[in-house]
């Protein structure tokens, strides 16, 4: 559903902006020429079939050619994508996982120096634009330091059409710096969010009640707080995840790194419309499995849920 | 405390702004003031060749960086402001109808919300961004770009708004006095406007503070990759960009600056707007 | 008489923040023996949640106890509680929907309580687990069923079960029937009184209901902001409370107990002043009926092949009220009677029927805007919460005001203010408070505000849906008085809508009991208590906790 919605946009933009046959032949074409190639591209047919031949071909991984350079754009971003997930994955699990142990230590230790420094920086965390961070950390440990490089994946191992950097030591230190860059402004958001949901459900009655019972506060945060600040932060880590890819352009402009981002990037600057749509796509879809997965997770977590499915089923 | 520092902060850095053209010692965009030979002049040091003193040096075609950072801000401040209201009015419109009439008209806006969530908002501004620029005719595309920036950035914010204005409508229109209203046969309307708006309104000046600082630095992201204001007419991003290219060859303070301006700008407005939050929300009092 | 199994003594506890420190409690002394119900009885802001909480250890700063020691089997615990918390003394909470942790079954649960106290095997504990729920009154087989599936007092008896668990001495139950009807609050109080018996565990009965407290506790403590007021045997500061303080609560609650004994002759007091109304009928209601549909969207049940869910909020009601006449509806919740007084408010649409007014029928679609205006003007609601009847950004004049304005009444806008003033003095409020916000009054002032808003009109008929539930008993108590004078001077009809049998007979010239929906009983207070005709009806009656029955029991 929300895919197909996602479709029509980017068909939309495919379509309407900018017009294709402009693009493709140039200004000097003439009127047959025109004519010819509306027709051989199926602009003539009803809008609704063109929209069919769009997803069919979405489908098949056909997004026609890139404006400039015209190579197919399913492969050029088949050939970009291993790097940008490579660098998502190790950033977002760097950021929720830091991002919840952190959220939970200033929620118990509330008041303490350290949660209020951690706060603090926290809050320095959401003010620094990630470009900014990136810039900062190049300067540091590149330029001034000299420990990481500034630019580019290193060396890369080729597994079948997945290129890896994780395999070679030069992989792995090029994929530092981008990930802190990355996994940084989503770890603040997720500590914020976390620390504020747990401080929620420590008032409730339910964990009052468990005090009076006297059990242990180890017990009281781990087993009876944490599950159910659970979805709340799962729903935001599942959301990040999606702003992870958006972040990435950024990143990956800042550390050249040759994923899809950089691509999109430069299919904004010089107009490249089926660049543009198909990467918009490609972020539907990533969210769309997300989605499923964040989902799935809730059955998982909460009986309440669960029972409501399970009655609409029988 | 924190909150009256950076409050004052922020007052100093709006009022270096509009009252740049006083306060800068060199007017960065006029050519004939400049002198390309005091280039990559550092800091509160004397020029090699003219022996010209700059507060905070001067970048590779030897403008003043304070002067510029002044004006740089006038943008900044400007697009970041011009996108909140934008988002706002939206945002609070498209929620009130949203959370009071309910059904179909309730879908449909929060369905378009929610699909916009799945793009973060930097994403959605840039596709606004490209999009704009491959509709508008390219002798267009330039003069018009700050103008599409404020579209981009504020068409990408409304969610926010939309969702909180949503939900605290459904919590006040429950609630007994908007009965009491609906007895006296008050118009939808009126109801909306007179009684729930008021309710509503402590919320959504904090999400505008936060979203006012989301939109500086959207907008000095979008500079910063180059698809924001142009470069001759820079705000902070673009000086940024300017700067990560000299960073590698010891001129450092041509990012440096305009780095600690962005960050000055955005911690003193989220830190009021923390601030803010704490101010209106009754439970802590 | 044993030793006591705990001793408060000079209990206080302060609020301090920065410089300045708040008193909240003020030496407060209570013993509580082994096998007792002790009450624990005040209006809000007495203390009393505070006492049970500072037992416990269950205080956080600012809040921090100042002097005094809290003494369990003779051992000081007022600064370290954790070793009896849950194994000596446990606790039962208000709110039995929020006190269970959701994501967990009420076995496991329980299972955790009682291998934190209990050295016991998994297997043992589950044994025993089950036992517990079976003495409180839970089928065992529902062990590793989560806590939505049960109803709000089953909820609380898993709760009791959880604080029964590791075999304390005392429970504290604070307001543990509160938030229940009282069907059930009849229930759980009698499992407590039970509990109290079978296994020797003092009880501390913290509540704000007298009527709780005369059929509940042995002995009782009365509190007052932060002050013990009373403390003695429930019957004697009952019947003979020495405190001004406790005799003022006392009066305030309304009680039925002096209308159910049989009487051979005619009520000894007759309301001569209303006579001559009695042939005006002013609201009819009938056939009056009100469907929801549950049911899943149309797609939805032809896929899971459900049927449609309907649920008969209000089916085929009946009855009249007279001119200058009060009329109650009375019901446990989800028994329609709050769908009943919207559609007579015009809110709701009936599904079937007529709602009556004057002869008019408010749910006609044909009715023009003149009329419609009219009726709006004679028709009137006071609500239950007076925190949300009042739109907190306006000023208390402008809200009083709002009807004039937009019921078109046609008058300039000093008639208009002078008439804001007039009102506000009619329910006892100084003219200036009209410039003031609603969050500068108390719960009491508000309903008052909200009546002025209601009367701005000057309406025929006035819905009171719960108007007094939200406040203490002794504002209450005002609140009731104000609503007679009132209808007394401007010839008021209310239709009165209430779950408090005590209030109703106090207010009502004739009670109309509901049931799922459906009107079972109707009669005059008098008739009503003495015979009641329906069993629900009577289990009603002897379930309502009433202050008066202390002098029935000894």
């Amino acid at each position: 559903m929300v895919l197909l919605l996602v479709a029509l946009v980017s068909f939309i933009i495919f379509r309407f902006v900018g017009n294709p046959v402009e693009n493709l032949m140039g200004q000097e074409a003439t009127m047959a020429q025109r004519a010819a190639l509306e027709e051989a591209l199926g602009l003539n047919d009803p809008i609704f079939i063109q929209y069919f031949e769009f997803l069919w071909r979405a489908i098949n991984f056909d997004f026609g050619n890139s404006y400039r350079g015209a190579l197919p754009v399913s492969e050029l971003i088949i050939s970009r994508l291993p790097a940008t997930i490579e660098l998502a994955l190790s950033s977002a699990i760097l950021g929720v996982s830091l991002g919840v142990i952190l959220g939970i230590y200033t929620a118990i230790k509330r008041g303490s120096i350290i949660s209020n420094l951690i706060l603090s920086s926290s809050l320095i965390g959401v003010s620094l634009p990630t470009f900014l961070i990136g810039v900062l950390l190049i300067w540091l440990f590149s330029v001034e330091l000299n420990w990481l490089p500034s630019f580019g994946r290193g060396e890369v191992v080729e597994l079948g059409w997945w290129s890896t950097g994780f395999l070679t030591v030069s992989g792995v230190k090029s994929l530092i710096l981008p990930s802190i860059t990355l996994g940084l402004y989503q770890m603040t958001l997720v500590m914020r969010l976390t620390r504020a949901e747990m401080l929620e459900v420590l008032k409730q009655d339910y964990i009052r009640l468990a005090y009076a019972l006297g059990l242990t506060k180890r017990k009281i945060y781990f087993f009876h707080a944490l599950p159910n600040i659970l979805i709340p932060v799962i729903t935001i880590a599942g959301l990040q995840l999606g702003s992870v890819i958006a972040f990435a352009i950024i990143t990956e402009t800042v550390f050249q790194w040759p994923g899809v981002g950089l691509l999109f990037i430069n299919a904004v600057y010089f107009v490249d419309i089926p660049v543009m749509s198909a990467y918009l796509l490609l972020v539907g879809f990533a969210f769309v499995i997300i989605n499923l997965f964040v989902d799935l997770a809730y059955l998982l977590i909460d009986p309440r849920l669960r029972d409501s499915q399970l009655r609409r089923e029988v | 405390m924190l909150a009256v520092g950076s409050f004052f902060v922020f007052t100093t850095i709006i009022l270096l702004a509009i009252f740049a053209n006083y306060l800068a010692p060199h007017t960065p965009f006029d050519p004939s003031t400049l002198n390309l030979m005091n280039g990559f002049t550092p800091p509160m040091e004397p020029n090699e060749f003219t022996g010209q003193v700059f507060l905070m040096g001067t970048d590779d075609q030897g403008r003043d960086l304070f002067s510029t950072i002044l004006y740089g801000l006038r943008i900044s401040l400007f697009v970041g402001l011009m996108a909140v209201l934008l988002a706002m009015v939206l945002g609070v419109i498209l929620g009130l109808i949203s959370g009071f009439s309910g059904g179909w008209l309730d879908i449909i806006i929060m369905r378009l919300a929610d699909i916009q969530m799945t793009f973060p908002s930097i994403l959605v501004a840039m596709l606004v961004y490209g999009v704009a620029r491959g509709m508008l005719p390219p002798e267009l595309r330039y003069e018009m770009s700050i103008t599409v920036l404020i579209i981009s950035i504020g068409l990408s914010e409304w969610v926010p708004f939309a969702r909180t204005v949503r939900g605290s409508t459904l919590v006040e229109k429950e609630k007994d006095y908007i009965t009491s209203a609906r007895m006296l046969g008050l118009k939808r309307f009126s109801i909306m406007t007179r009684h729930i708006l008021p309710n509503i309104l402590s919320p959504v000046l904090v999400i505008a503070t936060i979203t006012f600082a989301l939109a500086i630095i959207a907008e000095a992201t979008l500079s910063f990759l180059g698809v924001g204001v142009p470069t001759t007419k820079p705000s902070l991003g673009t000086l940024i960009r300017i700067g990560q290219d000299f960073l590698f060859s010891g001129e450092w303070w041509i990012l440096l600056f305009p780095a600690l301006t962005l960050l000055a700008l955005a911690l003193s407005i989220n830190l009021f707007g923390d601030w803010l939050r704490d101010m209106l929300n009754p439970k802590i009092h | 008489m044993s030793a006591p199994i705990l001793e408060i003594q000079n209990l206080s506890v302060v609020f301090k923040q920065r410089k300045n420190a708040q008193i909240i409690l003020d030496k407060i002394s209570l013993k509580v023996y082994p096998g007792e119900i002790v009450g624990l009885v005040g209006e809000s802001g007495a203390g009393k949640s505070m006492t049970g909480s500072s037992v416990l250890g269950l205080i956080d700063p600012p809040l921090l106890i100042s002097e005094g020691a809290i003494i369990f089997e003779g051992r000081r615990i007022e600064k370290n509680s954790a070793f009896v918390r849950g194994s000596q003394i446990s606790m039962v909470f208000q709110d039995p929907l929020v006190s269970l942790n959701p994501l967990r079954s009420i076995g496991d649960q329980l299972i955790e309580t009682i291998r934190t106290h209990i050295e016991m095997g998994k297997v043992e504990a589950k044994t025993y687990a089950k036992s517990l729920l079976k003495e409180v009154g839970i089928e065992p087989n529902r062990f590793y069923d989560y806590p939505h599936t049960f109803s709000g007092g089953m909820r609380q008896r898993v709760v009791i079960a959880l604080a029964l668990a590791p075999k304390p001495k005392v429970i504290i139950a604070d307001e543990p029937t509160t938030a229940l009807d009282v069907s059930v609050q009849a229930q759980i109080l009698d499992l407590l009184r039970k509990l109290c018996k079978e296994r020797g565990t003092a009880i501390i009965l913290i509540t704000h209901d007298m009527g709780v407290i005369a059929e509940t506790t042995e002995r009782v403590a009365v509190l007052n902001a932060g002050k013990l007021v009373e403390m003695g045997k429930t019957y004697d500061v009952l019947s003979k409370p020495k405190s001004s303080y406790t005799k003022k609560l006392i009066d305030s609650t309304p009680t039925f107990q002096h209308l159910t004994k049989k009487r051979n002759s005619k009520p000894s007091f007759q309301r001569p002043n209303k006579e001559k109304f009695d042939q005006l009928e002013y609201l009819a209601v009938n056939q009056l009926t009100r469907f929801f549909d549950l049911s899943d969207p149309w797609l939805v049940r032809q896929i899971t092949g459900t049927g449609k869910r309907i649920l008969k909020a209000v089916d085929r009601v009946n009855f009249k009220i007279d001119k200058g006449r009060t009329y109650a509806l009375v019901g446990e919740s989800g028994s329609g009677k709050t769908t009943i007084a919207q559609m007579v408010a015009g809110l709701l649409r009936p599904s079937a029927g007529s709602v009556k007014i004057d002869g008019k029928d408010f749910t006609d679609v044909t009715l023009g805007k003149e009329e419609l205006l009219l009726m709006r003007r004679a028709v009137q609601m006071i609500f239950q919460s007076p925190y949300a009847s009042l739109n907190p950004r306006w000023r208390v004049g402008n809200i009083i005001k709002e009807p004039l304005n937009v019921l078109n009444l046609r008058q300039n806008e000093e008639t208009k203010n002078k008439r804001v003033v007039e009102l506000i003095e009619q329910v006892g409020l100084l003219p200036r408070d009209i410039f003031k916000f609603p969050h500068e009054f108390s719960g009491g002032q508000r309903q008052r505000i909200c009546i002025a808003r209601a009367l701005a009109s000057q309406p025929e008929l006035i819905i009171c849906d719960e108007p007094t539930s939200a406040l203490d008993v002794s504002v209450q108590a005002q609140v009731l008085r104000l609503l007679k004078d009132l209808q007394k001077e401007f010839s008021l009809t209310y239709l009165f809508i209430s779950h408090d049998l005590a209030v109703v007979s106090e207010m009502a010239d004739k009670i109309g009991v509901l049931k799922e929906g459906v009107l079972i009983e109707e009669a005059t207070p008098e008739t009503l208590f003495s015979s009641p005709v329906e069993k629900y009806t009577k289990m009603l009656i002897a379930a309502a906790p009433d202050i008066g029955c202390i002098n029935k029991i000894n």
